[in-house]
């Protein structure tokens, strides 16, 4: 197997980008004379290649020589980006005597950061790791991911990252996701949370209002119990203050309540703006995610590649 | 919202009505109306009316004007057994004051009021019994000052409160009234309403004594160890020093005084000067005269009664287990106070118990020779009882005894008693 060599990776780096692929796919094929062809080409110039987990250089790459049967191809992280990146990744069988062409799709890094850290994470069906993890993903997909923390709880969630930029997930694995259902999914909130943020400051006035004014019945109904010398009077009146006296307790413990109730829902949105609003450090906010059901339990049925997404398919000439 | 979030929403919402109607029924109103059957304390007949027993009169008086509904007001009177008159009728006045002077003294009247309201059955009040008479009792108290009570012992008429601490008193022959204050260092003479007529110092007073034949004071002093002579215009006659700590000092039938104090003893003095001295008691603190000249000596810590001659000579002795004060039953025997027995006894003319009162700590007492009963001041429960039908000679029935809570500490009963 021939690869380019550093100093081809340079020069590459030097050339325009067109004329760069245009050196690729007017290379003659006597170049590619013996074993299999692959040309790499992709919008992400620059980025490093590894063929069989080898260096072969960046993008745009011609790669010959390459043995016989699959080999995995795999695409890294910007040499300028701090950290290791998981590397996007696919695997291919090129035939021999042929030269083929590998597209790579555009790519983002996608940081996941879970809370509590440590939790296993699974792209498309494949375990890469362990979170904080930074992976290379298409830009252009919908794509599916899972973590699963050590207490067992599982969280799957899909991530739309087409048009956005480089992107950061906090994803709460306790048991229940902390990401907010608009921020999951994009939507609007659900009926309760729109109207849950009105409905119990009002019913807690209402409620109020309701013992306030139960409470005066209640002494008004006492007074004349306390005025009267009529004893069937003085009855009905007793009665009926101490019921008004058993409302406006009711209703007054409901106020508080609604008054509790009220808070909540005016607070919980704040308690997760942290994750809603974490700023990305590339400058991108979280968008376009939507939890699946979280009852799957991670499998080890993985495909073979991973980060085999559809829109990443490899398509071969020849 | 998501259905996991409805489970515990429906949980929380039950919970809290649960919560709700659940302290919703801690709360109660009491029935405290006080014509409500259902009333703990007046079980529907409150004591709204009140009938202070006079001379030859009974002051009633009601207060029922917290009633919105009251559309008219019937007092009910009743003498003994006899079946109820209306006394008085008006229509919606819930506040009245009467003066019912068709009563006759020492007869026991009873009153109450029916309330009619706009609607519904009348409404009775608790009744309250009145027994007119001439007596004016005073009872001193010794963590404060003087008080007047009903003829029947059961209101408080007025209250006097010089500041100090009355620990005698006596009533003089014109219903007014001589009080011993320890505190103030004072004798005080105040008439039967209560207002001041005159104050003479004298440190330490403890006791007072006033000698009806003669019109003359006779006041001790515990700390001054004295006993003075007053005028009948209130002079300073004599002074008698050396007398020892005064702790009684009673006029007697003929002239002079018997002097209680303590360690010397029991003391017979004249306007002239000292007549005899007996100083074989442990602590006498009181001495009651008979009208045969004879006294009773009452020794505490002796924890014994005695009954010496007019010249001094012991003749009968008695033990009891608390001896703390005497008084004459009007002829020859005396009435006890027993704080440790809880009661008053008798003894007859021979000094022997012919007749036990239970009515609580007693620490004196007097006997009301007109109308026959017996006043004790119980100082520790702050109260004074009055036993009424007295009949020693069947000890086997048990006297009429009410008793009227003053709080302090009364200490000495004496009253004028009136016409015979």
């Amino acid at each position: 197997m021939s690869t380019a060599t550093p100093g081809d990776r340079r020069r590459l780096f030097g050339l325009r980008p067109l004329w760069a692929v245009a050196l690729v796919l007017l290379a003659p094929r006597s170049v590619l004379a013996a074993g299999a062809s692959l040309r790499i080409l992709g919008e992400d110039e620059g980025r490093p290649v590894w063929i069989q987990r080898s260096y072969a250089g960046v993008l745009p790459l011609l790669a010959d020589s390459l043995p016989a049967g699959e080999i995995d191809i795999e695409v890294g992280g910007d040499p300028s980006e701090r950290g290791w990146v998981h590397p996007w990744s696919v695997t291919l069988r090129p035939r021999p005597g042929s030269l083929d062409t590998l597209l790579v799709p555009a790519l983002q890094v996608l940081r996941l950061v879970s809370e509590p850290t440590s939790a296993r994470v699974w792209f498309e069906g494949t375990e890469i790791g362990r979170t904080p993890v930074s992976l290379l993903v298409p830009a252009r997909e919908l794509l599916r991911l899972k973590l699963e923390g050590e207490t067992k709880n599982a969280v799957s969630l899909e991530y739309d990252g087409r048009g956005r930029p480089d992107s950061t997930l906090l994803v709460d694995i306790g048991g229940k996701p902390q990401l907010s259902e608009s921020a999951l999914t994009g939507r609007p909130p659900g009926l309760w949370a729109r109207r849950g943020r009105w409905f119990f400051p009002a019913f807690a006035l209402a409620a109020g209002a309701a013992g306030f004014w139960a409470g005066e019945e209640a002494d008004n109904a006492y007074a004349a119990y306390l005025g009267s010398l009529d004893r069937e009077r003085m009855r009905r009146e007793l009665s009926r203050a101490r019921r008004y006296d058993r409302l406006a307790s009711s209703s007054l413990v409901l106020a508080e309540l609604g008054l509790a109730a009220a808070v909540w829902s005016w607070l919980r949105p704040l308690a997760e703006s942290p994750l809603e609003l974490s700023p990305d450090p590339s400058g991108g906010v979280r968008v376009g995610i939507r939890l699946l059901p979280s009852d799957d339990s991670p499998s080890g049925d993985s495909p073979a590649n991973h980060g085999g997404a559809p829109g990443a398919a490899a398509r071969t000439e020849g | 919202m998501s259905p996991c979030h409805r489970g515990p929403l429906a949980l929380a919402l039950s919970l809290a009505l649960g919560l709700a109607s659940g302290l919703g029924g801690c709360t109660s109103r009491e029935a405290d109306n006080p014509f409500d059957p259902e009333n703990p304390d007046t079980h529907g007949n409150p004591p709204l009316l009140d009938a202070v027993a006079g001379d030859g009169e009974v002051r009633v008086s009601w207060e029922a004007t917290a009633f919105s509904d009251l559309a008219g007001v019937r007092l009910l009177r009743r003498r003994g057994t006899d079946p109820e008159v209306t006394l008085y009728q008006t229509s919606g006045e819930g506040s009245r004051l009467i003066l019912d002077r068709e009563v006759t003294n020492g007869t026991r009247w009873s009153y109450r009021l029916e309330l009619t309201p706009l609607r519904g059955e009348p409404v009775y009040t608790a009744s309250d019994v009145a027994t007119p008479g001439s007596a004016e009792p005073w009872v001193g108290d010794a963590l404060g000052g003087l008080v007047r009570l009903s003829p029947d012992g059961r209101d408080l008429v007025l209250r006097i409160d010089p500041g100090g601490s009355v620990l005698d008193l006596e009533v003089g022959f014109d219903g007014s009234v001589w009080a011993a204050d320890y505190g103030l260092g004072a004798l005080l003479h105040f008439d039967n309403q209560g207002q001041p007529l005159e104050a003479r110092n004298l440190y330490g007073a403890t006791a007072v004594a006033f000698d009806r034949r003669s019109g003359l004071l006779w006041a001790g002093s515990f700390l001054d160890q004295s006993v003075v002579l007053f005028s009948r215009n209130g002079l300073e006659q004599r002074r008698f020093d050396s007398v020892g700590p005064v702790e009684d000092v009673a006029a007697a039938p003929d002239s002079g005084v018997f002097v209680a104090a303590r360690v010397t003893g029991v003391s017979r003095y004249t306007g002239r000067g000292l007549l005899w001295r007996r100083s074989e008691y442990s602590r006498a603190v009181a001495v009651v005269p008979r009208v045969d000249g004879f006294c009773w000596v009452v020794d505490r810590v002796g924890r014994t009664v005695t009954l010496i001659g007019p010249e001094g000579n012991q003749e009968i002795r008695f033990a009891s287990e608390d001896p703390a004060g005497a008084c004459s039953d009007g002829l020859v025997g005396c009435w006890v106070a027993d704080p440790a027995r809880r009661g008053v006894l008798h003894l007859n003319a021979m000094g022997s118990e012919d007749y036990f009162l239970q009515l609580g700590a007693a620490e004196s007492a007097v006997w009301d020779p007109v109308g026959r009963r017996l006043w004790v001041a119980l100082p520790g429960e702050g109260r004074v009882a009055v036993a009424d039908s007295i009949d020693l000679d069947r000890p086997e029935r048990a006297p009429s005894i009410t008793s009227i809570r003053l709080g302090g500490r009364p200490g000495r009963v004496a009253g004028y008693w009136g016409r015979s």
